[in-house]
């Protein structure tokens, strides 16, 4: 039986309490990470989802509600210190943040602030640079600044899995990427939690990269969660992803019509693939899904 | 988000003030700052006072915002305070200690620089509240041109105060992000020495820069894009229209001005 | 080959970054492409396909190492008629925060008839229009930082059309929004192209974006490779997988489907398309079983 890594009760968060610029950003959330899961949070912007996992490591702490890492109240006296060896939090753009001299150094500043010799730090680094996907021969004595924008997120990426946390936390990692860098980012994370066993949140807004993907999405709006469970169940649900202000995904949408038009498929969140398997076995041709 | 709250930040309202030119509001601090400097005795400092009362009910804008306004400096303005006691000998002494007197004379120094800084604060406080950023610069442009035949690059000034006002709470943003984006990472956790403090210091001067610089080239792009050539004429969207009013207060600021740097010494 | 009605002309247009340093690279290779007025133009490509640097030469913010870059008939390397050319050409850029001057919106949008020195009545009108065309008269007392990404957007949008531009160039105006964002602001484009006759063009790497334009034009190293309308562009999809472009959902799947013997026309872009002609489908299918 798996068990929670990360759990939210009743979360609640307002920036700026008691003075005219008030905002209640989380109005009650109720959310648990599984050991080794993917969960994609998804939202439109303003929904609180960056807020939310803020808290996963401590950055932010409750306004009221709790929130427990590994089982440890993150407001217990001096949680925050300890919580980000164990859940790493990559922000949005992440390529702004790196200001070492060389990449290596960036991406050894982690582990060298987790206590790590010198050498071990750098060893470490080397060891990220490769499991983001990145030739550190080629990478490693480069100035961050002399890369070009995909490579730069990936080493930011790398600088906070050179933790080697037990949950890796990433804040619209693919926004803004062509198509061939999104596809290297979502790679990256499968490949994480297959070989490492690395729980990952992901938040994004992106629903098409998120199938797939994701083992568990919940969907926010308005500082709360709405919906949360597989995302074949919760993505096809048009009119609550509508609600919340996402777009419904193509498949989702085209499934949908067919089914009003008397076409045997099963509607459901899908992926391209199982979209095409559905609609062939409907009509009956080669490799379809009967 | 420190969005809203930045440092002297414009208060929408329709107040005497607010219906004021921005160049009156620029001279009248000036003159009101000046005022203040001059200003030798009590009496004369009463009389600032009393003007700038004045100011603070015809901004419209509550008591309470000028207070957030000086508040940040308390630690400052006590430590100010408590220098100028100590320092500054003359009369009988109230209180003793070792090395350490307080005399009269002392107090009442320290109590006018106090009051000296609180009156500056506010009445740079009621321009700011009362006149949103881009007028302000219009202003200084406006009074700066008679300079351009000295060379002094009024618009171009104006023009680069308006931007620098108009990024400041995105940089804030920014440096909130870094901070949290760093921490997370470990920065200036472990230990609190200075070198810790110094790289924590490093991580987040090195990548705000850069990002500035990146800013002002994107900024300056997209500025040539919508046709801006530095030192070509142009025109302004708001004009700026002196009324009675105006010249109101710009008599009544000049007299005081001039009363507190002639009456005695 | 010559169009009238050919707005902007790009003529065996070169383009080299960083002459004579090591890092030296030639970001055009000879690109010929026209602009019609009136026309909706998307320039499709990865990365380092060259379609930002194309476009900055469409304002002359960049001239042509070699060859001929030409708007309504005006040379963009003769600097004198840049400042008209910049009258003709507006530009919005990928970050809608680092495009706004004013720290009020109206001021914001005020920024470039004032830099054509028009009077403060003019100026004013000009405003209110571009506010009203974008839907963002309500906010125009409101500094930009409390904007949300597509208001910014859509504020750089209104700053741009307030010079009353022929032309609106977008370099990938919508990489940095969400995808109901994204949507608003593609058909707000084509409004403005089809109800203002503004004529767009406008970059990006996503193909599902491009299916929004009348014509699209596929960039990769430094070169115009492919042109045509976006259902013509879309069957080629052996090159376009080469590029490393990604086909819309639709169009991935009516591909996947018709390699496996669906009848479907070739060069499906968008779900409507689909959809139609698989409902029809069945409905024949239904039919024919029927007898």
């Amino acid at each position: 039986m798996r068990r929670a890594v990360i759990e939210a009760e009743d979360l609640v968060y307002v920036y700026h309490p008691g003075t005219p610029f008030e905002v209640r950003a989380l109005d009650g959330v109720n959310l648990r990470v599984m050991e080794g899961e993917v969960l994609a949070v998804v939202g439109a912007s303003g929904s609180g989802k960056s807020t939310l996992v803020q808290h996963f490591n401590g950055t932010l702490l409750p306004s009221s509600g709790r929130v427990r890492v590994l089982g440890v109240d993150t407001r217990q006296k001096g949680a925050p210190a300890r919580l980000w060896r164990e859940v790493g939090l990559v922000f949005q753009q992440p390529e702004h943040q790196l200001f070492e001299e060389t990449v290596l150094e960036d991406v050894a500043f982690g582990p060298k602030n987790l206590g790590l010799a010198p050498q071990k730090a750098r060893e470490r680094a080397l060891w990220a640079l490769e499991a983001v996907g990145l030739d550190p021969g080629e990478v490693a004595g480069l100035s961050p600044y002399s890369l070009s924008g995909g490579w730069r997120r990936l080493a930011a990426i790398a600088g906070v899995l050179a933790l080697k946390p037990k949950v890796l936390v990433l804040d619209e990692p693919a926004a803004g990427l062509d198509p061939a860098g999104k596809r290297r980012i979502y790679r990256l994370l499968a490949r994480l939690r297959r070989e490492h066993g690395t729980a990952v949140v992901l938040v994004t807004h992106d629903l098409e990269g998120v199938l797939g993907l994701a083992g568990r999405v919940a969907v926010m709006a308005r500082g709360r969660v709405t919906a949360w469970g597989e995302p074949g169940e919760v993505l096809s649900r048009a009119g609550e992803l509508e609600a919340a202000g996402l777009e419904v995904p193509l498949t989702v949408r085209l499934l949908n019509r067919l089914v009003a038009a008397g076409v045997p498929v099963k509607a459901g969140a899908l992926t391209v693939g199982e979209a095409v398997r559905q609609i062939a076995g409907a009509f009956g041709l080669e490799g379809g899904r009967g | 988000m420190l969005d809203a709250i930045t440092f002297g930040q414009y208060v929408p309202a329709r107040s005497f003030l607010h219906g004021l030119d921005p160049r009156t509001k620029v001279l009248g601090v000036l003159a009101l700052g000046g005022s203040v400097l001059a200003a030798g005795s009590a009496l004369e400092l009463l009389a600032v006072l009393a003007v700038t009362a004045l100011a603070v009910s015809a901004s419209g804008v509550p008591l309470k915002l000028y207070a957030r306004a000086v508040l940040p400096l308390k630690y400052i303005l006590a430590a100010a305070f408590v220098v100028q006691a100590l320092a500054s000998p003359g009369g009988q002494v109230i209180w003793a200690a070792g090395r350490f007197s307080v005399t009269a004379g002392g107090l009442t120094g320290a109590a006018f620089v106090l009051a000296r800084v609180l009156l500056l604060l506010t009445a740079a406080s009621a321009l700011t509240f009362t006149t949103p950023p881009t007028r302000v610069a219009a202003a200084v442009e406006a009074l700066l041109s008679p300079l351009k035949k000295l060379g002094v690059p009024a618009a171009e000034l104006s023009l680069a105060m308006t931007v620098a006002l108009r990024f400041i709470p995105v940089l804030l943003d920014e440096a909130q992000l870094l901070l949290k984006a760093q921490r997370s990472r470990g920065a200036g956790a472990a230990g609190r020495g200075p070198v810790k403090w110094a790289q924590l210091t490093v991580s987040l001067l090195v990548p705000l820069i850069a990002g500035a610089i990146r800013r002002a080239e994107e900024l300056a792009v997209a500025m040539e894009s919508r046709g801006y050539r530095p030192g070509a004429a142009r025109t302004r969207l708001l004009e700026l229209k002196m009324q009675k009013r105006d010249a109101a207060v710009l008599a009544l600021l000049g007299a005081l001005f001039l009363g507190t740097v002639l009456w005695g010494g | 080959m010559g169009g009238r009605g050919a707005l902007i002309r790009a003529e065996g247009l070169v383009y080299v970054y960083g002459r004579g340093r090591p890092d030296e690279r030639r970001a055009l290779d000879g690109v010929d492409l026209e602009v019609s007025a009136g026309e909706f133009l998307a320039l499709v490509g990865p990365n380092g396909s060259g379609k930002s640097t194309l476009v900055r030469h469409f304002n002359a913010l960049l001239t042509p190492a070699a060859g001929r870059v030409t708007v309504a008939g005006l040379d963009t390397s003769c600097p004198h008629n840049v400042p008209e050319i910049r009258r003709l050409v507006g530009m919005v850029f990928q970050n809608p925060e680092n495009q706004i001057v004013g720290s009020l919106v109206e001021e914001d949008v005020a920024f470039g008839p004032e830099n054509l020195g028009l009077m403060p009545g003019e100026v004013k009108d000009r405003v209110d229009r571009a506010l009203a065309v974008t839907g963002l008269s309500a906010l125009k007392d409101r500094p930009p930082h409390l904007l949300s990404g597509g208001q910014k957007q859509l504020l750089a949008i209104a700053g741009a059309l307030a010079v009353r531009p022929s032309v609106l160039v977008l370099d990938e105006p919508l990489s940095m929004l969400d995808a109901v964002k994204k949507r608003e602001i593609l058909n707000f484009l084509r409004a403005l192209n089809q109800e203002e006759g503004v004529t767009v063009v406008m970059t990006t790497h996503s193909m599902e974006e491009a299916a929004a334009a009348g014509r699209v034009a596929v960039m990769a190293g430094g070169r115009v490779v492919l042109e045509g309308a976006p259902a013509e562009v879309f069957a080629k999809e052996g090159v376009l997988e080469e590029l490393g472009l990604e086909l819309p959902a639709a169009a991935k799947i009516a591909r996947a489907l018709s390699r496996r013997g669906l009848p479907l026309s070739p060069g499906i872009t968008g779900e409507d398309d689909l959809a139609g002609e698989l409902e029809g489908l069945w409905r024949l299918w239904r039919g024919a079983a029927r007898h």
